[in-house]
């Protein structure tokens, strides 16, 4: 009895499917016109400095670890609304793709390219070295309170957890959900703490013989969702 | 009709310019810092500070008792004049007793705050006690130049603060940077050699909360770190 009840569900919709052969699909358009809109903001002008760095204290062939800087990211919407953003690297043609220790708050490395941001060029045209943008997922709050980090990157739907807090240099939009769910929360308020972790090449690669800038850019733009 | 058009139009165009003009949809993230020739080192004139033995008869038995001040001298040297500060660390973080500390501050003030105090080691599951590492205000130099000593918290992180002639010199593991400066200035100058005089400050629990019926070692742990700035 039951077997027969599946069969004849799948003929049906074989059949269908099949016969109908439609010439057109419908494509809905939608969105919310809401009053109002959100802008992000960045610690201390969106700076993180590394300082000065000697390096006749740094290998010179291995990697360099450099250590992580913390920032935080505040969007501030002037009516509630669900808002997420993404990161774009300004400075991606300078990109050398060197491992990136404790890149992420969950202790993780980062390897993958898309991970990674340029750090800058030396004045012979070396590539300096790599940095990522970690988000402490534990930390994110909206409105004071504490959600879970959610993220999708470019046409893949749906929202995922975002465990790791990895951001993507392009095409990744990140926002926060209520505590076990996978929608996006509506707030006024955003706050992501984040951690920049830099890595530069080994000095016999880097050749630098005159003082010389790391020289990251990225920007972070609210994404309306 | 088309009157009444233009002027909605014109109407739209300029909310789009309000609009503008309140919110920014984006924000730049900065990466600085800058590579030097250089290659730089912190030394200790003395690689322990030692507190002796300490008769435990002698010590109050509820009240924290203090065991002083000792001095120790903090060198950075490098093979270029570049700018550089210097952090700490408490290794024995986990047997921090919260104390307070009299006349640890460069300027003989109290340190009270467990931000600025150091693990002295335990008895047992015990807390001896607490320590601070305090850069004196006075004996600072730059390249043999007496300077004043700087402090900032969070340097590089976006929650930098800025930096400022330091008064009390109280270190704050894992925050707080230090370096020198020319007299009166408050921009980190660059040497070769920099001079920082240290004074380590200590203090135990009372003794009937220490327990204590076998002689037992006090044991601080910090390290002292290059703080790149």
């Amino acid at each position: 009895m039951f077997k027969k009840l599946i069969l004849a569900t799948l003929c049906s919709a074989t059949v269908m499917s099949g016969a109908q052969a439609a010439d057109s699909v419908d494509l809905k358009v939608t969105g919310t016109l809401v009053n109002g809109a959100c802008t992000p903001s960045l610690e201390n002008g969106g700076v993180v400095d590394f300082g000065h760095i000697p390096l006749g204290n740094l290998s010179k062939t291995g990697i360099n670890q450099l250590g992580s800087k913390t920032q935080t990211l505040t969007i501030t919407c002037d009516s509630e609304m669900p808002v997420a953003w993404a990161i774009v690297d300004n400075k991606k043609d300078t990109l050398a793709n060197i491992e990136v220790d404790n890149a992420w708050f969950n202790g993780g490395n980062a390897t993958a390219s898309g991970n990674q941001f340029g750090l800058g060029e030396t004045s012979a045209g070396v590539k300096i070295g790599a940095y990522t943008v970690g988000i402490d997922g534990s930390k994110t709050t909206v409105d004071g309170a504490n959600g879970d980090l959610i993220r999708h990157d470019t046409n893949q739907e749906p929202w995922v957890n975002s465990d790791s807090g990895a951001t993507q240099t392009f095409g990744r939009n990140e926002t926060i959900a209520a505590k076990g769910s996978l929608e996006p929360l509506a707030g006024k308020v955003f706050v992501y703490p984040l951690k920049v972790t830099a890595a530069i090449q080994g000095t016999d690669t880097l050749a630098v013989t005159d003082d010389t800038q790391l020289d990251g850019s990225a920007t972070i733009s609210v994404v309306y969702i | 009709m088309e009157r009444v058009m233009r002027k909605t139009l014109l109407a739209v165009a300029m909310a789009g310019v309000a609009f503008n003009a309140l919110a920014a949809d984006s924000a730049d993230l900065t990466v600085k810092g800058v590579l030097v020739n250089a290659a730089c080192s912190p030394s200790l004139d003395k690689t322990e500070v030692s507190f002796g033995h300490i008769p435990l008869s002698n010590l109050d038995k509820t009240n924290a008792n203090q065991l002083g001040s000792k001095d120790v001298t903090l060198t950075i040297t490098c093979d270029n004049a570049m700018v550089m500060g210097w952090t700490t660390v408490d290794g024995h973080t986990d047997s921090l007793e919260t104390l307070t500390l009299s006349k640890a501050g460069a300027d003989d003030s109290d340190v009270t705050d467990a931000a600025n105090e150091y693990g002295l080691g335990k008895a047992g599951t015990v807390n001896l006690g607490s320590y601070s590492i305090t850069a004196k205000t006075t004996g600072v130099t730059y390249d043999g130049t007496a300077g004043d000593l700087l402090e900032a918290d969070n340097v590089g992180h976006g929650s930098t603060t800025a930096w400022t002639k330091s008064t009390k010199g109280v270190s704050k593991p894992a925050v707080r940077t230090f370096t020198a400066a020319v007299s009166g200035e408050t921009t980190p100058k660059a040497y070769k050699v920099g001079v920082f005089p240290l004074k380590v400050t200590a203090a135990v629990q009372g003794t009937d909360a220490l327990n204590i019926t076998e002689d037992t070692d006090l044991d601080g742990l910090a390290t002292i770190s290059l703080s790149y700035i």
